[in-house]
């Protein structure tokens, strides 16, 4: 009888809700916490799409006395080769076994690394009305070749790191072989991927989903939602 | 009884009037938004387990995408054959960028009058055969022969026909698409970009699955392709006043030891 009625009562909906949320209490806090602030934070801004040039530049038919066929030749196994405008230069880009440079259009000649003054000179681009403040001052430019901050994918290097010192700490990275603007980032959007990794419950690279942690907390969450929700109906008479 | 019985501990513990009140409040609170938001909230876990359990390839789509699978195989053409571009470029001076892309293995020029961040906004390119310096279209035994390129699965295209945006199973995709269905065990829809004959994606019967659990979890009811939308914010708020007041209903839970009396009872009752 008394081991009926134990069980019975650790089956109650009262009972299930009050201990499965001991243990649930902050995890839940955390998927809400985390939840609210992706759906309150625009994805467009988190993922700064407004960071872009204010104006497009057109290829000038005339600059471009190199023939791409010749590029071509000297490049058979590259992955890609196209041609484009960069810091009002016109350059052949081409991308072969994973690294990207340029060949300068009018001559063929291999394209220098980027250096601090254009690199700057082409982050001023960036910023604009729309953008990155005008008044925002870069604080800090450094040349990355061998390792870059985990917010940079390897596959970059090397990189001018461009920070700012608006009030969301903006970084832009241009990589030093093309001068492209590879990646950025910005506070909300640092903030974006930990709260990613807590949501996902992946404490370690924020990117497998499908963790064993994550997978029990959400089946024991529904249990205790349920029972919730039972005693929602349970205890009408108090609320109504 | 309870309350009365709360009440008095109350008392004796001193606490103001409008503290207590407020913890009333906060359980009042707490039971009108759980029951409110507890449906969404299952949801929201239920979906939040399916994506923790399915592979990531079904929820994409690529059950039978080929290019998931090999290395893009490169393709050798004639540089002697390729056209100069600057003369390309005089019926067309708003360029911004020229790529050199295979196009069902033949070189063709991509002109971008503006390059966009995402493949998904609608795209401002022009295709010139590199060979022969003629515009392409991405006609229907074109995409028909890139569809197959992509596809990987044991069935045949049924059906081909060109969709103009919106489109339900791409709800962000800006540009006309075409869609051509494979005569297979998961009725694959292979979606092939009509501007630039990009592949976009397949879709299938799993990923009608996937994309649905997709609309539940961010609540994107009106199939917006997104998660900032109203639904989601009041929801997430509510949710987050509901987390806050259990949390702070544990804590008080805690502090009026009424976890400990239960463990207390339950191991007496054992023992005897």
């Amino acid at each position: 009888m008394s081991l009926i009625k134990k069980i019975k009562r650790v089956l109650s909906a009262h009972f299930l809700h009050r201990w499965l949320m001991l243990a649930l209490a902050v995890p839940i806090v955390i998927w809400s916490v985390t939840g609210s602030y992706f759906v309150l934070m625009d994805i467009g801004f988190i993922r700064s799409d407004h960071i872009d040039k204010q104006s497009v530049a057109y290829i000038d038919t005339n600059q471009i006395n190199y023939p791409i066929s010749a590029v071509y030749q000297r490049y058979p196994d590259a992955d890609d080769i196209s041609l484009k405008l960069l810091a009002s230069h016109h350059y052949y880009r081409i991308k072969l076994k994973g690294k990207v440079f340029l060949l300068n259009a009018n001559s063929g000649q291999l394209s220098a690394e980027i250096t601090e003054p254009q690199a700057r000179e082409i982050t001023k681009g960036f910023q604009h009305q729309q953008s990155i403040p005008l008044e925002a001052k870069l604080i800090k430019v450094v040349l990355l070749r061998e390792d870059g901050p985990a917010e940079l994918a390897a596959r970059h290097l090397p990189v001018w790191k461009m920070d700012f010192d608006d009030s969301a700490a903006t970084t832009l990275y241009l990589s030093a072989t093309t001068g492209e603007l590879v990646t950025r980032r910005h506070d909300y959007w640092r903030l974006f991927d930990l709260f990613w990794k807590w949501h996902i419950m992946d404490y370690d690279d924020g990117e497998s989903i499908d963790n064993k942690l994550l997978l029990i907390t959400a089946i024991i969450a529904i249990i205790s939602v349920i029972a919730g929700l039972l005693l929602t109906w349970q205890r009408r008479r108090r609320y109504l | 009884m309870t309350i009365k019985k709360r009440q008095a501990s109350g008392k004796i513990r001193a606490s103001n009037q409008l503290s207590k009140r407020m913890k009333r409040w906060i359980k009042v609170g707490h039971y009108w938004i759980g029951a409110l938001v507890s449906v969404q909230l299952l949801l929201w876990l239920i979906s939040g387990v399916y994506f923790n359990l399915i592979p990531h390839d079904e929820l994409k789509g690529m059950a039978y995408n080929h290019s998931h699978h090999t290395e893009q195989n490169r393709h050798k053409f004639e540089s002697q054959r390729l056209l100069e571009i600057a003369p390309l470029l005089t019926t067309r001076p708003e360029t911004e960028s020229v790529s050199l892309v295979a196009l069902a293995g033949q070189p063709v020029y991509r002109l971008d009058a503006k390059v966009q961040r995402y493949g998904h906004q609608c795209q401002q390119q022009g295709l010139i055969d590199a060979y022969s310096g003629k515009t392409i279209n991405i006609d229907k035994p074109l995409a028909m022969q890139l569809a197959s390129d992509s596809y990987m699965g044991p069935g045949s295209i049924s059906s081909i026909e060109q969709v103009a945006a919106p489109h339900n199973d791409w709800p962000k995709q800006c540009n006309p698409l075409w869609l051509v269905n494979m005569q297979d065990d998961l009725s694959t829809r292979v979606y092939i970009n009509a501007v630039n004959g990009e592949l976009v994606g397949h879709k299938n019967d799993q990923t009608d699955i996937a994309d649905f659990m997709f609309k539940l979890h961010f609540m994107d009811y009106l199939n917006q392709g997104s998660f900032n939308n109203p639904f989601s914010w009041l929801f997430g708020v509510l949710t987050l006043l509901l987390s806050l007041s259990g949390l702070y209903w544990v804590a008080e839970n805690l502090m009026q030891k009424r976890y400990r009396f239960t463990v207390k009872r339950a191991a007496k009752k054992a023992k005897g």
